[in-house]
């Protein structure tokens, strides 16, 4: 179902009139930098409340370095983020955000948010993925079992607003 | 009840999570778009809300320049504003508005700020900083399934900024003509992590305006308004569980206002409330909120009498997410109503009023969603004190029970398109005066002659059935809001009349039920932000009123009850301003077609016609960087005069505002 609404808005000649359309594909690209920004605002929900700034961790393979470089950049004073590969460690970090095809369900500590693109999360390799809608707003998406799975768990407000699979 | 209560808290104590009040800033940062809890009382973005919901954010507030609430309420689409004198104000919702309304139900931060003498809302006693409103959040049409009696055109919610997530201070001074002179200061206060006070006072002086058409009589009676407040506030993390807070205010007013029989009178309010909350995360048995406040009302009609409410509400709900589709909200109230009887002292009469309520929204589909709320209200009537006749004590031996309904599908069809279907039946009850708190004997002749409430009156009954269509508009960065609905109320009530009913055997003037109304409304909304600090909207509404009275058959009226051509069936208002960062103006322009309300005259009522008229208001503001601004409005500069009421004519109003953000 997903799929065909998906494929149906790449024919959408609007959505080329209308490039903030563009950014209302979540499931067919990568996290990229705005997207990010958006969804390391979750963060401030996490609890117990995490500390400022917060380290992240980007996990970008060969190859993608670049965008995890442009995610880096792109992410707000709250946050300080490094960019590694998927071999690295990730302790230490708050939240780690999967650029493409990464899984690191498997490696990431207790606690750690897990933040990916819509494949990633309905596939519970990823806790949260963030839709930027052609109006200006933002949906969040929580896959629950792989919260749940990860030991984290968001402010009770914050998780009534968020679309949960 | 005390054990319960420790077995609760102990439960909320053993869980981890830390609970938390709505911290609206950070949610609208994140989500793109404002916040509400006021449609369902659980968490939603404002285009998931099933109902016609408006939100008035702090910017919007800040743009206008307007120095009171109802004139900030009256750029609303569907909100009517009935302007008695310089603070005294009735606001109308949806083609229903009337001297002394009883239908609309407003709040700050959850505590009721209508008064339960009248049921009315007196603007002037608010106890807030404009410059200290996060948002304000007009829900339209009856919301009595969240809310319980009296939210039966609507809901204003007016929220603050929290002061364990917003710092801000602000002081402000006006000076303007007509005498006014204002001078406010609110601050919140962050004085750990997780412990924060709030402090907000002000005063406000002006002349009461001097032309209308008025009687000598009620010209004697005018007073020049003033008024003042302070509240203080604090909000703690108990635990990591457990959020409490504690807040007390405390307002004074006096001004010149019109009464339910259209009289013309000044009037003295002191209002006292002391509110306290907790919030606690209970793990996954859901989000618990418990609330408890008293409002203290001393009032006096300078000429009729003086009297005191106390009303006492405890509230208590959770609310529970289930699965991934669900969440349940399960809710008790109960309150409690004592008024000194007026303005004949010597009794007291009170009511108790007990409910339950719950609601279910239900995402059915990534694009659908249901959400339906039911609540039940008992209410036990009681008196006590010297008697009314020719009520005798056992007249008000009574007790209402009263079901309200919500329900709403909200149907996501594209990421900018919703549409929703909209029912709700709400229960207008009776105010406490008209319910047998008010007793005017006479003595006549024939004995002893009543002009009394009525307890044997019934609530009016509301419904609504309502189609609304939201599209956000990216390219203008805004949206349109269209919707249109039914809406009938049955059993009208209907105060003090000429006309003459028998009580146990014995004629007087009471409150009586009047007949139905019924209507028929549009309202289209559009707005628009572009990069360039230019924004823009414009808003179009509609309604068709159609009473079925039992009373009134004769040229002259002998009831003060008409909604059927009372509010403009018109009205169009447009809005621009454009803003650099330091400069930024506004222009508001608005027309409403005639009305015609009642007035008193020899006998009875009779029609007052208000001719269709055209008012502007104009901002213009700068703010420098050591965060002082100054501003100029120009308030209904359109004409000398307005009338916008059947009474005082509504003066033109220039000031200049200084404030200083700390």
């Amino acid at each position: 179902m997903r799929g065909l609404k998906l494929s149906a808005r790449h024919g959408l000649s609007l959505a080329m009139l209308l490039p903030a359309l563009a950014c209302a594909d979540p499931a067919s690209a990568t996290v990229d930098g705005p997207t990010a920004a958006v969804a390391v605002k979750a963060i401030n929900f996490l609890q117990p409340k995490p500390g400022k700034p917060t380290p992240i961790t980007i996990v970008a393979d060969s190859g993608q370095s670049a965008a995890g470089d442009a995610i880096k950049t792109a992410l707000g004073a709250d946050v300080t983020a490094t960019v590694v590969n998927s071999g690295n460690d990730l302790a230490g970090a708050v939240a780690v955000i999967v650029v493409g095809g990464v899984d690191v369900s498997a490696k990431a500590a207790a606690g750690q948010l897990i933040i990916g693109d819509m494949a990633c999360m309905e596939a519970g390799k990823c806790a949260l993925a963030v839709e930027r809608q052609a109006s200006g707003a933002a949906k969040y998406h929580v896959n629950t079992a792989a919260l749940a799975k990860a030991g984290v768990s968001f402010d009770k407000n914050f998780q009534m607003l968020v679309t949960a699979h | 009840m005390k054990k319960t209560m420790l077995l609760g808290a102990t439960a909320l104590l053993a869980i981890g999570a830390q609970a938390q009040t709505i911290n609206y800033t950070a949610l609208q940062d994140a989500f793109g778009q404002p916040v509400t809890t006021s449609v369902t009382g659980k968490p939603q973005v404002a285009a998931d809300a099933p109902a016609a919901l408006h939100i008035i954010t702090a910017a919007d507030i800040r743009a206008t320049g307007l120095d009171n609430l109802p004139d900030i309420l009256a750029r609303v689409g569907g909100i009517d504003l009935l302007r008695w004198g310089a603070g005294g104000v009735d606001i109308g919702m949806r083609g229903y508005n009337q001297p002394n309304s009883p239908r609309l139900l407003v709040l700050l931060n959850g505590r009721q700020v209508y008064s339960d003498h009248y049921a009315l809302v007196n603007w002037s006693t608010i106890p807030v900083q404009l410059s200290e409103i996060k948002q304000i959040e007009v829900v339209k049409g009856p919301v009595g399934a969240i809310y319980g009696f009296n939210a039966v055109a609507g809901v204003i919610n007016i929220i603050t900024q929290n002061p364990l997530y917003d710092t801000d201070g602000t002081a402000t001074a006006r000076i303007g003509n007509n005498g006014t002179r204002e001078i406010g200061l609110s601050k919140n206060l962050k004085v750990s992590e997780g412990f924060g006070l709030r402090f907000s006072a002000g005063y406000k002086e002006q002349d009461e305006f001097s032309q209308g058409a008025i009687t000598a009589v009620e010209r004697s009676r005018l007073l020049d308004p003033e008024s003042s407040y302070v509240a203080i506030g604090a909000l703690g993390q108990l635990t990591d569980s457990i959020q409490a807070g504690l807040e007390l205010t405390r307002s004074k007013m006096k001004q010149t206002d019109i009464t339910a029989t259209n009289g013309l009178y000044g009037d003295d309010y002191l209002t006292k409330s002391a509110k306290f909350d907790l919030v606690g995360d209970a793990g996954d048995a859901g989000l618990i909120s418990f609330t408890a406040y008293r409002n203290w009302l001393d009032f006096e009609y300078f000429g009729i009498g003086k009297s005191d409410v106390t009303t006492s509400v405890v509230q208590l709900s959770d609310l529970i997410q289930i699965g991934t589709d669900h969440t349940v909200k399960i809710s008790g109230e109960y309150r409690r109503n004592s008024m000194g009887r007026f303005p004949a002292p010597g009794a007291t009469i009170s009511y108790d009023v007990w409910a339950l309520a719950g609601m279910w929204d239900w995402r059915l589909t990534d694009k659908l969603s249901f959400t339906t709320a039911v609540r039940s209200d008992w209410l036990d009537l009681n008196y006590s004190g010297a008697a009314s006749p020719p009520y005798v004590a056992s007249d008000f031996d009574r007790t209402i029970s009263k079901f309200s309904v919500n329900s709403g599908l909200v149907y996501k069809a594209t990421d900018v398109d919703t549409l929703r279907a909209t029912y709700g039946l709400a229960n207008q009850l009776p105010s406490i005066l008209e319910l047998g708190g008010f007793y005017l004997p006479t003595v006549t002749a024939a004995g002893i002659f009543a002009s009394a409430g009525n307890p044997s009156i019934k609530p009016s009954k509301v419904q609504s059935y309502e189609l609304g269509y939201d599209r956000a508009l990216a390219a203008i960065n805004g949206g349109l809001h269209l919707s249109v609905f039914r809406q009938t109320t049955d059993d009208i009530k209907s105060f003090l009349g000429s006309d003459r009913s028998v009580v146990n055997g014995r004629p007087a003037s009471i409150v009586i039920n009047a007949g139905d109304s019924a209507s028929w409304g549009f309202e289209a909304a559009f707005d628009g932000h572009a990069t360039n600090g230019v924004r823009y909207g414009a808003s179009y509404s509609w309604n068709d009123v159609n009473d079925d009275l039992t009373v009134n058959k004769a040229a002259i009226a002998t009831r003060p009850v008409k909604f059927e051509g009372a509010a403009p069936r018109h009205k169009l208002q447009g809005n621009m301003g454009w803003s650099d960062g330091a400069l930024s103006t506004d222009l508001n322009l608005s027309w409403q077609s005639k009305r015609t309300l009642l007035r008193p005259v020899t006998g009875g009522y009779g029609p007052f016609p208000i001719d269709g008229t055209w008012t502007g208001t104009a901002s213009i503001g700068y703010q420098f960087e050591t965060g002082t601004e100054v501003r100029f409005t120009a308030s209904d500069f359109l004409h000398t005069e307005t009338a916008l009421g059947s009474k005082l004519e509504t003066e033109r109003r220039v000031y200049a505002s200084v404030s200083q953000k700390f």
